[in-house]
């Protein structure tokens, strides 16, 4: 369960926020109000119901608060004007806001009265309940203040424990940094006194251009941590050898959860009909959409929900398969092609018996640990909660690695009759706190023995060691390297805060560029429906290459392992009218022995192999063409004769042969006009009927014409090349 | 409408599929065996130690090889295709349409099962003929012809049954067997013959493995037929793969057997290799090398449930068929307006929020396709935490940057002398999200038969962004003594793995083993086995034996160190020293006095039951025990969750 929270935002709307200042291309409101815009974004996004949340303008023109209509005596709350009370906000409102936060004509209205206002509403909302509250105050601090109840409204925020940040247009930085110059008096005094409210009432105050330069860096909610395993790690048989063995009492968390991307929903296209009858119910609230929506004149997107059917094969059905009864249906197994049926009650059977436990196997070196092993996110165990005789037993298994160099191989099981892991553990400790990690590691089934050459040496068929050899670096490639690695060494190429060197490129300051550049440009394009959508934030291609200042430092060092590799790039593969055909190990001239054989008409049982051999035989064009066409004619044949779809694959694969030989030789037109050919056959119903399952594998598998930006002699464009894939009516 | 969906459903692959630009081709692998029957291949070696007893013949050696891979297979290749013909036997044998029949069209080729993925009824078959003599005693008769088989024939048969069975797969594999290294030494046409058909599978695509069996006393010399038939690296030009040498009976008395020797040159071969990318790796401006990358670890997981149709004679696997409808009510929707055009949106606080599929696209592009050093940093900052998802193993590649390997080789190399990581941006492919990873050398492993384990080349380790890191949750801490933390250093002495190292080829996954060898049993109708030798059980005894002193000693040394850390504290203090973190309060420590009463012990439980007192217990733990057992009571009620405990202990 999240905390729940309470936030009510205070924008400053007077006639002066409308103005541009200090030399700014933007007015003061058009500067600063991103950065609210981003914090409301985020808890909309959030999408969170425990989040409330208030809007509130002062220096408006109009007056709408519940003080203001409570004291109609006084005009202490005038030109304080709700937006819109303590409330989940919702995507729908920002059309609302959008139009709420411009600036107003006047310059009345007090900002303390408005932090009343807000106040007054949060305590009413969240009574005695847990909260957590706060109030973002956006000003630049022009307009009149009354001085003497600043006092009143700090002891209130301390007594409620409401946070107080105020943003503040070309405020002072009070921890160095940007000073204002030739400040007005007024603003001067009102920039104090919010000063001392916020030091007193442990607030916050931030300078508008700070929170601006901060927008592009992400912010994350602080998930809880849940619980993923609670149990025991033991050491030895504690059942059969109760005082001979270890057991500690844990828990453990995730510590790694890789953060995902918002997906998009699927939406069905819903268009209105000639006769103008509307589709009922479903489209309101959609201000946002109309404006958005792609310009395709009326329509609407229905959510969507997918449904499965459920069908088997049946040769004898019109397409291959029949649905099925849900009545008639198991629940089971594949086992390579035959279904293996057991019934839902008995699905256990194919489980291993397993109990709960993280049990120690073993102990290995650290540096005999291949790091590369470690395959899955990592978790965090700790000492049962409150338990510290089970913390000061784990303490002593931590330090026990860490002073031994070893880490630990332990068989998890989650909970019982789950499957067990091995799984790494590893001693965590910073700062006084002191964990184990763990981390999966891989059985025998989940490597692949993939062989590769030694890269230090090179063995010779005969058996002999080469120490030297063009695949090998020689020792001044080898010295150079060396030096280019010590010269990119980014271990304490990062500045701390306090200007100390540290490291470079930490992981917590590396954030998803994908993720977070989803998450920026759905919440500007909610905001701001009309505008192109933003660069990506800065900091989120900072880290995709080497930081300037030391590349430059380390040139000399790249010029020289360069010139050491002296790699050469390979030119673009040039076709060859004419190739030689491949020979075995003995080389062993198969060109003759097939001249000998008389192999003039393609066998369709043998065509690929017979195919590609004329064309190493073929000294014309002509003779070229004809190999392609009797290819071709036999790909017309297979689907011809092909019982529903069982010819298909057989005629992609020579059609796709095809295609690549005659790319390859630098004859697309030869191809060209075969593909043409074969489309009109399909789709004219000449091949034996209905074969648009065909016709989708041609064009899913990509082959269609060789234009002429993959084959230079062809003489049909790319676009044409598109077209090809395209199927016209009555064409 | 099927077209559409389908290319949906291509669109929402996930991003870690391997492939590597598979062209018009099906990313699919059919092996097809070929496993020659003669005399000499039928007479099992002579006894050279007394270890082995009952030597298998070269040709049953190799029926339970395919055996073994076929079982492993389903395992690991589920989709993949794998078939067992035997040549040079006296009958000739075909199977169309599913059902065997003697045919004259490949004489003396006798197709044992048909190249497709297998179903239970090969995995029987194939069982049969290699364990049962009186199964294969009518198959494995030598022919007495001479000579004895058409070797072009041989190759013909294979490269037909690869036409029609395998269609269109990027991987066909032909495994040859045989122990003859000159089959048609006297014949010169027919030698010829099959040199011709050799180049037929080869342009078809077809890559012949020979697994050649030394005679005793004698050598398999390849250039005599061997080298006219089989070309270079036709498909697996990725790196040259040693040549495999003659598996040997026990050749030096050291009680390998034929059949050890056969299934691990088999092994090496069962995946094909493919390449998870092949992309240029930036080690500086202008300065790129070649690599490919290979998925070598991966958890291979069990298979998933399905539905099957059981309303027929034979059971038949059901398949979805996605479709997809309006969430809503549809009859608030009049029919004659839906459409089964989709778009996407993003939803946003409850709207809608659209991009164009240029921007779209824009979103997810942070440039090529690529591998680029951002600077180098020592291993010790590269923790154990940091770490996603398997590792991906990279070798250089010459085919677009000549001199790559070299300079791989250098870097590689000094990786591993100064113990430092390469830093990279990772993007592994068009649309592929960039990651950022550690990039680290791998040293080669050598096996004590000389065989490669671990290969020599980089890995890249991709690391956890900001957005991944949780924050640590408040924990008890307590610091051991010195002399606590020596009594647990003595245990961990004791209780190292053999030679203090993790090598993953000891443990088997009992679970996966257990469910194929369930399935199997289930698909032929047979008693389901027990189950197996778990070696990722700890062992216990050697455990109590090596250490279980020593583990007394340092449990009584707890026992005392945290009495003094009792008595040493002040007693109005709470005990708690948890140290905060940037959590929010109401962490873990509130939660003891619930946690404490919460372990019920199973016969604690059966005794409530059996006392009829279970609903005295308190819900929490009630519901943690039905957790535990994996039960799952109808709701959170305490009436149904201890209706769900009662039944099962009735069960």
């Amino acid at each position: 369960m999240a905390n729940k929270e309470a936030t009510v935002f205070i924008v400053d709307l007077g006639s002066s926020m409308g103005k541009k200042h200090n030399g700014r291309t933007q007015t003061d409101l058009e500067w600063s109000l991103p950065v609210v815009w981003d914090r409301i974004a985020n808890i909309i996004h959030q999408g969170r119901k425990t989040d409330q949340t208030a809007v509130i303008g002062f220096r408006t023109n109009s007056t709408n608060n519940v003080l203001a209509s409570n004291h109609p005596d006084t005009d202490d709350y005038d030109h304080i004007n709700v937006a819109f009370p303590l409330k989940t906000i919702l995507g729908s409102d920002i059309a609302d806001l959008r139009e709420f936060f411009r600036p107003s004509q006047i310059e009345a209205g007090d900002i303390l009265s408005a932090i009343v206002v807000a106040m007054q509403m949060i305590t009413v909302h969240c009574r005695a309940l847990k909260y957590k509250k706060r109030i973002v105050l956006l000003t630049n601090g022009d307009g009149a203040m009354e001085p003497d109840t600043g006092n009143d409204i700090q002891k209130q925020l301390v007594k409620e424990d409401i946070l107080l940040s105020i943003l503040g247009v070309d405020f002072n930085d009070f921890h160095g940094g940007f000073q204002e110059e030739n400040k007005a008096p007024q603003k001067k005094l009102n920039e104090e006194q919010l000063c001392n409210l916020v030091l007193e009432a442990s607030g916050t105050m931030t300078p508008v251009y700070k929170a601006v330069s901060e927008l592009g860096i992400p912010s994350h909610r602080t998930v809880r941590a849940v619980t993923t395993y609670k149990g025991t790690l033991t050491i030895g048989h504690i059942g059969k050898f109760e005082e001979q063995s270890m057991k500690i009492e844990i828990q453990q968390w995730p510590l790694i959860m890789p953060a995902t991307a918002q997906s998009a929903k699927t939406f069905l296209v819903q268009r209105e009909d000639k006769e103008g009858e509307h589709a009922g119910g479903s489209a309101e609230s959609s201000a946002t959409l109309q404006q958005s929506a792609p310009k395709e004149g009326e329509e609407t997107l229905l959510p969507s929900k997918r449904t499965y059917g459920k069908q088997i094969e049946d040769p004898t059905a019109p397409g291959g398969k029949i649905d099925v009864d849900k009545e008639q249906l198991e629940k089971g197994y594949v086992y390579g092609r035959t279904a293996v049926h057991i019934g839902t009650d008995d699905m256990g059977v194919v489980n291993l018996d397993t109990e709960a436990g993280l049990e120690v196997v073993g102990f290995v070196a650290r540096d005999k640990f291949d790091r590369y092993l470690e395959m899955s996110k990592c978790s965090l165990i700790a000492a049962l909660a409150g338990n510290e005789k089970y913390a000061m037993a784990l303490s002593s298994f931590i330090h026990g690695l860490i002073e031994t160099e070893q880490f630990a191989v332990a068989r998890f099981v989650k909970k019982d009759n789950t499957p067990p892991h091995l799984v790494l553990l590893t001693p965590f400790t910073e700062d006084g706190y002191e964990a184990l990690i763990t981390s999966e590691l891989p059985f025998a089934e989940d490597m692949r023995s993939y062989k590769f050459p030694p890269l230090d040496k090179v063995v010779t068929v005969g058996g002999k060691n080469l120490a030297q050899h063009r695949t090998l670096p020689s020792d001044v490639l080898m010295k150079s390297m060396s030096n280019y690695i010590d010269a990119m060494d980014l271990s304490s190429f990062g500045t701390t805060d306090t200007g100390d060197a540290t490291e470079y490129a930490k992981m917590e300051d590396i954030y998803n560029p994908v993720v977070n550049r989803i998450t920026q440009v759905i919440r500007y394009r909610a905001i701001n429906p009309l505008d192109p959508i933003p660069e990506p934030y800065e900091v989120l291609t900072k880290y995709s290459k080497p930081p300037s200042a030391l590349l430059e430092s380390a040139e000399s060092a790249l010029n020289a392992v360069k010139k050491a590799g002296d790699v050469k790039k390979v030119p673009p593969r040039q076709f060859k009218r004419k190739r030689e055909p491949e020979k075995p190990l003995s080389g062993l001239d198969i060109d003759a022995l097939l001249s000998g054989e008389k192999r003039q008409r393609i066998d369709p049982a043998n065509a690929i192999p017979e195919f590609k051999q004329m064309l190493e035989k073929a000294s014309d064009v002509a003779a070229i063409e004809d190999a392609a066409k009797q290819l071709a004619r036999i790909i017309e044949t297979t689907i011809r004769d092909s019982v529903g779809d069982m010819g298909y694959q057989r005629a992609v694969e020579a059609l796709g042969t095809l295609r690549e030989e005659l790319q390859e030789i630098e004859e697309p037109d030869i191809y060209n006009a075969l593909a043409q050919e074969l489309k009109t056959k399909i789709l004219n119903g000449t091949l034996g009927g209905e074969r648009t399952e065909m016709w989708y594998n041609i064009k899913i598998r990509k082959l269609g014409l060789l234009d002429s930006s993959v084959s230079e002699r062809s003489k049909v464009s790319p676009e044409a090349a598109k077209d090809y894939y395209k199927v016209k009516p009555n064409a | 409408m099927a077209g559409d969906e389908r290319e949906e459903r291509q669109g929402e692959e996930e991003e870690e599929e391997e492939i590597e630009n598979a062209g018009y081709k099906s990313q699919k692998d059919a092996v097809l065996f070929a496993i020659d029957v003669s005399d000499s291949m039928l007479t099992p070696p002579k006894e050279e130690s007394k270890k082995n007893k009952n030597q298998d013949s070269p040709t049953v050696a190799a029926l339970k090889c395919a055996y073994q891979l076929m079982q492993q297979r389903i395992i690991s290749n589920p989709n993949d295709m794998m078939g067992v013909l035997l040549f040079g036997t006296e009958e000739s044998m075909i199977i169309e349409e599913g059902v065997s029949k003697v045919s004259a069209a490949y004489p003396h080729c006798y197709v044992v099962t048909d190249l497709d993925v297998p179903a239970a009824s090969d995995v029987k078959r194939l069982r049969d003929v290699a364990n049962d003599p009186e199964e294969s005693e009518q198959i494995l008769v030598p022919s007495t012809d001479d000579p004895a088989v058409s070797m072009s024939n041989v190759l013909f048969c294979a490269n037909q049954i690869f036409t029609t069975k395998a269609p269109n797969f990027t991987s066909r594999r032909l495994f040859l067997v045989t122990d003859e290294d000159n089959p048609h030494k006297k014949d010169k046409i027919l030698r010829e013959a099959a040199a011709v058909r050799a180049k037929d599978l080869y342009d078809l695509g077809v890559t012949i493995e020979l697994f050649p069996i030394a005679r005793p006393g004698g050598d398999f010399d390849r250039t005599k037929f061997y080298d006219d038939i089989i070309y270079r690296g036709a498909l697996d030009s990725d790196a040259p793969a040693p040549v495999t040498k003659a598996a040997k009976a026990s050749s030096s008395g050291d009680g390998i057997s034929l059949l050890q020797s056969l299934i691990s040159s088999i092994n090496s071969k069962a995946a094909p290799r493919r390449a998870l990318f092949t992309l240029p790796m930036e080690l500086g401006a202008d300065f790129i090398i070649g690599v490919k990358g290979f998925i070598t670890i991966k958890r291979q997981e069990l298979a998933k449930s399905c539905y099957v149709w059981v309303g027929g004679e034979k059971p038949q696997i059901v398949t979805g068929v996605r479709t997809i409808a309006p969430k809503d009510e549809v009859d608030q929707v009049p029919q004659k307006l839906l459409t089964t055009e989709t778009r996407k949106a993003y939803l946003f606080g409850g709207e809608q929020v659209h991009l164009s599929e240029e921007e779209k696209a824009s979103l997810r592009n942070f440039g090529d396709p690529g591998i680029r050093v951002v600077g180098f940093k020592p291993l010790n900052m590269l923790p154990t935490w940091a770490n996603t998802r398997p590792s991906v193993f990279v070798y250089p590649d010459e085919t677009n940057y000549i001199g790559s390997t070299r300079v791989f080789s250098a870097l590689q190399q000094n990786l591993l002398q100064s113990e430092k990581f390469a830093l990279v941006w990772f993007i592994a492919r068009k649309g592929a999200h960039p990651r950022m990873a550690a990039m680290i050398a791998g040293k080669e492993k050598i096996d004590e038969n000389g065989e490669q384990r671990m290969p020599p080349g980089l890995w890249i380790i991709t690391l956890p962004f900001a957005d991944d890191i949780r924050a640590k949750p408040d924990i008890p801490l307590a610091r051991a003594s010195d002399s606590l933390v020596e009594k647990m250093k003595e245990i961990m002495g004791q209780l190292r793995l053999p030679k203090s190292e993790y090598d993953p080829q000891r443990y088997p996954n009992p679970s996966l083993q257990y469910f194929y060898r369930v399935l199997q049993s289930l698909a032929l109708e047979e008693e389901i086995p027990e189950q197996d030798d778990d070696k990722t059980v700890p062992k216990y005894k050697q455990i109590y034996k090596r250490s279980g002193t020593l583990i007394s000693d340092w449990a009584q040394e707890l026992e005392e160190d945290y009495q003094k850390h009792e008595q040493s504290k002040p007693s109005t203090t709470l005990a708690s020293r948890s140290i905060k973190r940037e959590n929010d309060g109401d962490g873990p420590p509130s939660k003891r006095v619930k946690t404490e009463t919460a372990s019920m012990s199973d016969a604690d439980l059966r005794q409530h039951y059996e006392k009829g007192t279970l609903a005295k217990l308190t819900v929490p733990v009630l519901s943690e025990w039905a957790t535990k057992k994996q039960l799952h009571p109808a709701s959170k009620k305490k009436a149904d969750v201890v209706a769900a405990i009662e039944s099962h202990f009735e069960k």
